[in-house]
């Protein structure tokens, strides 16, 4: 049991370096992170609702670029397979089950990280969105200008990691972020931390479209572009657990999730999400060839 | 080399199909043979003949359509099967972002190894296959011959008993193909058993105790070294001819713009 768990933790934790080691995903997170951040800039429509449109244009932010992420994964997985990657380790004492699952793992991971970071990306953007019947301002220009330092600062780091240390610049750029991000918040008032009750809703979502997607990877057969556009395609339509775009609904029109409803996510997201990645084991021991 | 059997194969057959389930290719047909603790075996034959197909259904990543597959008493599919197995495929398929030293500590903890076990043996590994200098260099920046040494690295690490190679030549210059062949020779000596499969006759003439020819999935021939030596050479002149005319260039429809 003991050598499982660790074949698990080494398998997910060398492909969370392998997703960070990816310029693609520093790319995804740097967008999303600094697109929330500038909305306030770009909120001509204001609606009389100050920093409720700045929050719900970062939830779809964060939303939409995850989705990219998690696709990304199960595209991931499917190459491994394809391109050989996988079989040297399935050669290893180690059951294709624990492979499978490890990867899940580490995507998952990734995925929380990204969450994380957003989280605060998105707090900023609502304190720094007008406030133009006190202030007379549409947005604090000064405040979302310095909060783009953090994101800036994250490249630098990952910049003089490689060059002084020899160290990975997509690595180091992409852990740096999240924690910067939520450096951004010293730069801003009046944070309601009540909505940070979306991160476990979007990620308890996003784990089962992860889940789905990696057990679909496993099903396709043509290049790797074709099967994220036919495993974002399906996701989005079939939208499993589906229930969970409720409590986004009551967010975006000003309302807040219940503790009462994350407690109802839960139980659906680990059931939807168990039965994929069992599914997923179940395909990867009967597929004929790895 | 002892009389105990660690691999055998028996009656194998494996017929790749497309789709519809139509067959394609049959890679191997009625295929088997036995491997003795502590013996080198080769597998030679041709492209195409049927040896990587073989050594992927020995390592449970192929399913054979009929017949037995046993390696140590178990089929190749359970892990305790594998635990004892080093492969080197054809083509090194490793991670381009991690350095050999991380791609070997990968592995070696995939294997089971404990930390302390995993460092020394990564330094020995290492100094085995003459990478120490790059250890800490990206596999991707890494040449042909120097990612394969990396792969013959990652297929010791868990001190096999049973080493297979598919084509462990390839990609290397010609002093890297004699540190091969010394190491598996040496690997004989401290009594491991490889698996070995090529398309050149002097690589398994060599190194190999016993031999099977495979030729388009069907054995041609089987038996210790001095024993084929005429058939090993008459095998391989008949099927340049069989395949060739008298000028490639000819067979190719007269490439009369060449040359």
């Amino acid at each position: 049991m003991r050598a499982t768990i660790t074949q698990l933790f080494t398998i997910a934790r060398f492909s969370i370096m392998e997703l960070l080691g990816t310029p693609a995903v520093l790319l995804v997170m740097l967008t999303a992170a600094m697109g929330t951040l500038v909305l306030p800039l770009f909120q001509f429509q204001r609606f009389s609702e100050d920093g409720r449109l700045a929050r719900d244009c970062g939830l779809a932010t964060v939303f939409l670029f995850a989705l990219f992420l998690v696709i990304g994964s199960a595209g991931r997985l499917r190459r491994a397979l394809t391109d050989g990657t996988a079989a040297i380790a399935l050669v290893k004492p180690l059951t294709r089950g624990v492979w499978f699952g490890g990867q899940l793992l580490g995507s998952t991971a990734l995925l929380l990280w990204f969450l994380i970071g957003m989280g605060a990306a998105v707090l900023t953007a609502e304190a720094h969105a007008p406030q133009y019947h006190t202030t007379g301002a549409y947005a604090n220009v000064r405040g979302v200008l310095l909060s783009l330092l953090f994101p800036i600062a994250a490249i630098l780091l990952g910049a003089a990691n490689n060059r002084f240390l020899r160290g990975r610049f997509t690595l180091t750029a992409t852990l740096a972020l999240p924690p910067l991000l939520w450096g951004t918040l010293f730069l801003a008032s009046d944070l309601h931390l009540g909505i940070l009750t979306f991160l476990p809703v979007i990620f308890l979502f996003l784990v089962q479209i992860l889940a789905f997607s990696s057990a679909t990877a496993l099903l396709f057969s043509p290049g790797v572009i074709t099967c994220i556009t036919l495993i974002g395609a399906f996701t989005l339509l079939l939208s499993p657990g589906g229930a969970a775009w409720l409590p986004l609904d009551s967010l975006a029109y000003g309302g807040s999730i219940a503790p009462k409803t994350l407690l109802l996510l839960l139980p659906q997201s680990l059931c939807l999400s168990t039965l994929f990645v069992w599914i997923g084991i179940h395909l990867l021991r009967r597929k004929e060839s790895v | 080399m002892t009389n105990e059997t660690i691999l055998e194969l028996s009656h194998v057959y494996k017929t790749f199909r497309d789709f519809w389930g139509r067959p394609t290719v049959e890679a191997v047909k009625d295929v088997s043979f036995q491997v003795q603790a502590g013996e080198v075996f080769g597998l030679l034959g041709p492209n195409g003949s049927g040896k990587s197909t073989t050594i992927r259904m020995l390592l449970g990543l192929l399913k054979a359509d009929q017949g037995t597959l046993q390696i140590f008493g178990q089929p190749p599919e359970t892990a305790k099967a594998r635990r004892a197995i080093g492969y080197l495929p054809e083509i090194t398929y490793l991670h381009p972002f991690l350095t050999p030293r991380e791609t070997l500590r990968y592995y070696g903890r995939l294997s089971g190894l404990t930390q302390d076990i995993l460092e020394s043996r990564i330094e020995d590994l290492l100094k085995l296959t003459g990478l120490t200098h790059v250890g800490n260099r990206h596999v991707g920046t890494f040449s042909k011959g120097m990612t394969r040494r990396v792969g013959l690295a990652q297929a010791l690490i868990n001190a096999p008993k049973l080493l297979i190679l598919d084509e462990p030549t390839s990609g290397l210059d010609p002093v890297g193909t004699r540190e091969v062949k010394d190491l598996i020779l040496a690997l004989r000596e401290r009594g491991i058993s490889v698996l070995m499969s090529s398309h050149l006759l002097g690589d398994v003439q060599e190194c190999s105790d016993r031999i099977l020819i495979l030729d388009r999935g069907v054995t041609r021939a089987q038996g210790k070294v001095q024993d084929l030596k005429g058939t090993l050479e008459s095998f391989f002149l008949h099927s340049i001819a069989a395949e060739t005319s008298s000028s490639p260039l000819e067979a190719a429809g007269g490439l009369t713009w060449l040359g």
